[in-house]
């Protein structure tokens, strides 16, 4: 597959791929060759290189080579770092409902002191 | 767009929905709560609460940014939902309001990346998300 460099890969992208999913949930066990990877996710064997291209250029899998196989291994650095993006993100609308509390209290003392 | 890019987060207010519809659609409400950062509020330039209509904020940080953003009302539905983000849907905010007894639920349902995280310009941020970029970036 030709991945064009102008375009922009980001984690949200490669995720969203169930296939893809389904290859990182298998490597979550254990390493695995591409032969292996073939029979879980059932697609063709050139579909599930073009997915490992993709996951390898965003540094979520990597491979040695053993034998005539290559055999890929999860790295989970990238799946921290959105993990820490998706915390930092959640905390801003924490944030937001404590602040939303509060004026929705202050706004019913307003309403009370018209009444 | 995928439908699995989102992020959910649900808060149970004592408040009725009329009064969370309130804090959402009333610039003078809404520029009270909306910024994060605590102490700051929101510098509302437009607020058109309309289906099409425009939204226009900067949401001062306390490192001094200004941090403006921009985007359009794509659902106005009283009291019970508002959809809003980029013109061109790749950002979208859903806030859902439900009635809970005394309380309200609200849902908020974020699709696609924050176009505020990519200007970075929330405090603390900077270092993380340049982290982040580095390892999601195609070279």
């Amino acid at each position: 597959m030709n991945v064009n460099p102008e375009i922009k890969l980001d984690i949200f992208t490669v995720l969203a791929d169930p296939t893809r999913r389904l290859i990182l949930d298998a490597l979550s066990e254990q390493q695995k060759s591409v032969n292996e990877l073939t029979k879980i996710v059932q697609i063709n064997q050139s579909g599930v290189s073009r997915h490992l291209r993709i996951l390898q250029k965003i540094g979520l899998v990597t491979y040695i080579k053993e034998k005539q196989n290559h055999v890929y291994t999860l790295q989970s650095e990238p799946l921290v770092e959105l993990d820490q993006w998706l915390e930092k993100y959640r905390k801003q609308w924490d944030l937001r409902f404590k602040k939303l509390e509060e004026h929705l209290k202050q706004q019913k003392g307003k309403n009370d002191v018209q009444r | 767009m995928s439908k699995d890019k989102k992020i959910f987060l649900r808060h149970t207010f004592n408040a009725t929905p009329e009064e969370l519809w309130d804090a959402w659609t009333d610039p003078n409400q809404f520029s009270k709560w909306f910024n994060p950062a605590p102490g700051y509020d929101l510098i509302v330039h437009e607020y058109d609460v309309r289906e099409g209509g425009r939204i226009k904020f900067d949401m001062p940080q306390p490192n001094g940014d200004s941090n403006p953003q921009e985007g359009v009302f794509h659902v106005i539905k009283p009291y019970s939902e508002i959809v809003s983000g980029s013109p061109d849907k790749s950002f979208l905010i859903r806030i859902t309001f439900e009635k809970t007894g005394n309380k309200t639920k609200m849902s908020v349902e974020v699709t696609g990346v924050p176009p505020e995280y990519h200007a970075g310009a929330i405090q603390g941020w900077n270092a993380g998300f340049n982290k982040l970029e580095k390892f999601l970036t195609i070279s």
